[in-house]
């Protein structure tokens, strides 16, 4: 099919499509209604019960904190997909050894090499912030996660491709990582062991409004953000391990 | 607000999913594939706020200027966008991995050339 048809032949489905999923929409609450009642009942007791001031992230690590589980074992899970992809021609690519430095390190001009650098500290210390207050103000493991690892992203443009690799193990990376992930899965046990619900809070919940509080939550969330920024590492050293070889191969 | 403002929100979001399925079929570059199919899932995230919005609800994070209790939005909407957003970002990591194993294995990342009984 040529490239025409197709578009033709697209945009003939796509306007039915279209017509169809507003037609479903006219049955969706009318925009700015919507009222959960689930939704209304955790707004008025989730700071009283749980001492936390960021309802969604007392949602995703208590109320719904088996949810969150699963959706950490889906981070989990691509990543090793991601290391098992790339495992499969292992053989053949592991010939050339470490990537050799190669133009683009030292093409780089003074400013990629040293604003990132700069930057590293500050986007780490707001990643650990973000991810260090998710109860109380927007944030959480996840999102602080993610922005530590591009912390670690930065240190790879300051330092370049060679260096970086060599220094950042992913084995440690892997570790933590995982550690992370085992962490949640334990307090998780940890709570059906002394109250037979799985995950359920039994860490003493603080003072809402402190640091630590929330009980379970916080130490959740701490674990999460290990996760994710280890896993970002991991991914990104696996990814640039790649492209050393793909262009070395090249040459 | 009344009359079409009431769903164009939701016409925003099945835009996004149309247009980013059209950027799919019209690929000739697996990174551009992969890059629609994150403006398709982005439609979910627009659907779920909208649904999710009120027009003098603050934010579900409580603080001094709105103490627990005061008007908010879905605080279950904001954490389903929130697992969204981690599927979107391990879907996007596990898609470009897939794409370079093709890149060394076909040696090009055109769909249209990338025939499944060739070698």
């Amino acid at each position: 099919m040529s490239h025409r048809i197709r578009a033709i032949v697209y945009v003939a489905s796509a306007i039915v499509t279209f017509a169809t999923l507003m037609y479903a929409a006219m049955g969706l609450p009318k925009f700015g209604t919507f009222s959960g009642a689930y939704s209304a009942m955790l707004l008025q007791i989730s700071t009283l019960e749980r001492h936390v001031y960021n309802v969604p992230t007392a949602v995703n690590f208590d109320y719904r904190g088996f949810d969150t589980l699963g959706e950490e074992f889906i981070f989990f899970t691509s990543v090793a997909g991601v290391l098992f992809i790339f495992s499969a021609v292992r053989g053949k690519a592991e010939k050339h050894g470490e990537p050799m430095e190669h133009e683009g390190d030292r093409r780089q001009s003074g400013a990629i090499r040293w604003f990132p650098t700069g930057l590293t500290a500050f986007i780490a210390a707001l990643g650990m912030d973000l991810g260090a207050h998710g109860q109380l103000t927007p944030g959480g493991g996840f999102q602080g996660g993610a922005i530590f690892g591009s912390a670690i992203a930065c240190i790879y443009l300051g330092v370049g491709i060679h260096a970086f690799i060599r220094t950042a193990k992913k084995e440690t990376f892997d570790m933590l990582e995982a550690l992370g992930a085992f962490a949640f899965g334990a307090l998780g046990v940890a709570a059906m062991w002394i109250t037979g619900a799985f995950l359920r809070n039994i860490m003493p919940l603080g003072q809402t409004g402190a640091t630590v509080s929330g009980g379970t939550i916080y130490f959740l969330s701490c674990a999460v953000f290990v996760e994710i920024a280890c896993g970002f590492t991991v991914l990104l050293l696996v990814f640039l391990k790649q492209t050393g070889q793909t262009q070395e191969g090249e040459q | 607000m009344s009359g079409w403002t009431l769903y164009f929100p939701y016409a925003v979001a099945f835009w996004l999913f149309v247009i980013g399925c059209f950027g799919i079929t019209q690929s000739r570059n697996l990174i551009h594939t992969i890059l629609c199919i994150a403006v398709v899932q982005s439609s979910t995230y627009m659907l779920l706020l909208s649904i999710d919005f009120h027009a003098q609800a603050g934010a579900p994070i409580f603080g001094s200027t709105n103490p627990p209790g005061s008007a908010s939005v879905d605080p279950i909407l904001h954490a389903l966008t929130l697992t969204d957003i981690v599927v979107g970002a391990t879907v996007t990591a596990l898609l470009l991995a897939l794409t370079i194993q093709i890149y060394r294995r076909r040696g090009t990342i055109d769909p249209q050339r990338l025939r499944p009984m060739s070698e």
